[in-house]
């Protein structure tokens, strides 16, 4: 079993890492540890960010229980006693499924006809890879709502783009390295673009603005242009 | 209500800000905020208001503003003299504008964003628990952008009773000088811990690195400030698996420069974090503009936190000065 590191990254956040790779079995211990901070909160908490392999903690200095003692060491010292203590405990909650209808017509996939012909594959066998299997949030980031899925078919493989589009389309599905992302808005991205979803991963006028939080899962469904068009 | 401040030209890049967002970090919005936190907290206090309200953040000449109401300000930070009908303003101290007037920042001074507040704050939209203007998603602030010409601002809340008091004291023309001395230092020393792969940097790096002068490139903004050195920095490993950064965070790029994230920033990233700016002295490099040049030097994160409760000290003594005085 990999040892817990904690590491204070400023005055205000507190990393706690639990290995040096990337799996679902290090990931769902993340997410347990989340959500065991979030039942036993403590004084001064503000939030949480999941990654890959790490949860970092945020808290308000000034409003933590700290006697005059540094806020920082008396977080630490807090969060490794939890952690200790509820080593052996179950707590973790499997987040929500959620299917994700994505549109494959290379009018809207700006990418797809290159990513064919780089890994040799057909754009239906694209397109049955990436719709074949259910895919986990590791991480929310880049811009708002953006999500890093995994794990990607070996056979998807690919590096980033060398030169990354100033532009993307908002809702372009897109897939680099082992892992497959949805662009949240119109910003620049190397990622390789081979589909689109008529859905808003982030919709600001929303309340919940977010369609996906870490910990989830989504499976693609295929579309067709004119269900796309129709989406509503 | 009626505007008060009526905008004629405005320089580039300012926003509405107040003290940013928290709770979506985890969904990947950054906090955003004010650049120089220390500034709008100042300048909220000095008229009355709550340290987290918002204000006008102001960068690069030419701004002219007409004043349509008497109007209780203050301006913080730098990089810009306030002037006001052809007279100059004092900065850190609240101000009494009258209806009619004209403000203007046109001539430069140290620093880089001057801050503005005004009893009861600006108006301004709510996105996500925060007024501050998110660029990126096109919300907060004055409709989600920059202002420009013709904008016309009103102010948020009612008047307190000590900001109606402050008001008739410098309406009757009352000469009001707070003495303190709340003002950030103008320093190139910026304060650092050590980060999570700090210890990927060859030890000769490790030796050097607070000997060196890193100039703050044109290619910096409100996410990061991108430094220059005579030094190409690297590390055994170019990329790490992505965890959290956060403003302050020192980057070290594949290409051997540092970014230094600032309010904007994302809020993970996938580049070894070799340093992080103090929480105290990130005020002092957002006063920082292109072409500046700073040095780093290590704190321990001990000194990082009795630094930064110095820092609030400070604001909450000049928060009683101020009742004090005009009550």
């Amino acid at each position: 079993m990999d040892a817990i590191v904690y590491h204070s990254l400023s005055e205000y956040a507190l990393m706690v890492s639990f290995g040096n790779t990337i799996s679902l079995k290090l990931h769902r211990k993340v997410i347990h540890h989340q959500q065991l901070l979030e039942k036993f909160p403590f004084k001064g908490l503000l939030e949480t960010v999941p990654a890959y392999n790490s949860l970092t903690i945020y808290f308000k200095p000034e409003a933590v229980d700290s006697n005059g003692q540094s806020p920082s060491a008396n977080v630490k010292q807090y969060v490794e006693q939890l952690f200790s203590k509820h080593s052996g405990d179950e707590i973790y909650i499997a987040g929500s499924l959620v299917e994700i209808p994505v549109c494959y017509d290379p009018s809207l996939a700006k990418d797809l006809a290159a990513v064919s012909e780089q890994l040799r594959l057909s754009i239906d066998d694209i397109i049955g890879l990436h719709t074949g299997r259910k895919y986990k949030v590791y991480m929310t980031g880049f811009t708002p709502g953006f999500p890093y899925m995994g794990i990607l078919h070996d056979a998807l493989v690919l590096k980033r783009k060398e030169k990354p589009d100033l532009k993307v389309h908002p809702g372009s599905v897109a897939i680099a390295g082992n892992q497959t992302g949805i662009y949240p808005l119109d910003t620049p991205g190397g990622w390789h673009i081979i589909g689109r979803t008529p859905l808003h991963v982030f919709d600001p006028e929303k309340e919940n603005p977010f369609l996906l939080k870490t910990g989830d899962e989504v499976i693609f469904k295929p579309i067709t242009r004119e269900a796309f068009e129709t989406f509503s | 209500m009626k505007p008060f401040l009526e905008i004629i030209q405005c320089g580039f890049l300012s926003t509405i800000q107040d003290l940013g967002r928290s709770g979506y970090l985890q969904y990947g919005l950054a906090a955003g905020g004010a650049m120089d936190t220390y500034a709008t907290q100042m300048a909220n206090i000095l008229v009355g208001n709550n340290p987290h309200q918002t204000v006008l953040e102001l960068t690069q000449s030419p701004h002219r503003f007409l004043i349509h109401q008497d109007c209780v300000i203050a301006f913080t930070g730098g990089g810009l003299q306030p002037t006001s009908n052809a007279s100059s303003l004092l900065l850190n101290q609240p101000l009494l504008l009258k209806a009619g007037s004209t403000l203007e920042l046109l001539q430069p001074i140290s620093g880089f964003r001057l801050y503005m507040s005004v009893t009861g704050g600006f108006h301004a939209d709510m996105f996500l628990n925060s007024y501050s203007t998110d660029l990126l998603c096109k919300k907060g602030g004055h409709k989600g952008r920059m202002l420009k010409k013709g904008d016309l601002l009103k102010t948020k809340e009612p008047l307190t009773h000590l900001q109606q008091h402050i008001q008739q004291l410098l309406q009757t023309g009352t000469e009001v000088n707070i003495k303190h001395k709340a003002g950030l230092a103008d320093t190139s020393i910026i304060r650092v811990l050590t980060s999570a792969e700090w210890d990927l940097l060859p030890a000769t790096a490790k030796k050097s690195i607070h000997k060196t002068n890193f100039t703050v490139s044109a290619q910096s903004s409100r996410m990061g400030y991108r430094l220059t050195s005579d030094t190409a920095w690297k590390t055994e490993i170019n990329d790490i698996i992505s965890s959290a950064v956060m403003p302050g965070t020192v980057q070290l790029t594949a290409s051997g420069e540092l970014i230094v994230l600032m309010a904007d920033a994302q809020t993970v990233g996938g580049y070894p974090r070799i340093l992080q700016v103090i929480k105290a002295d990130l005020p002092v490099l957002a006063q920082k503009k292109p072409g500046d040049t700073i040095q780093f030097e290590i704190v321990s994160l001990q000194v990082a936190e009795q630094l930064y409760f110095r820092q609030q000290n400070t604001l909450e003594q000049l928060q009683q000065q101020v009742s004090k005085i005009f009550s």
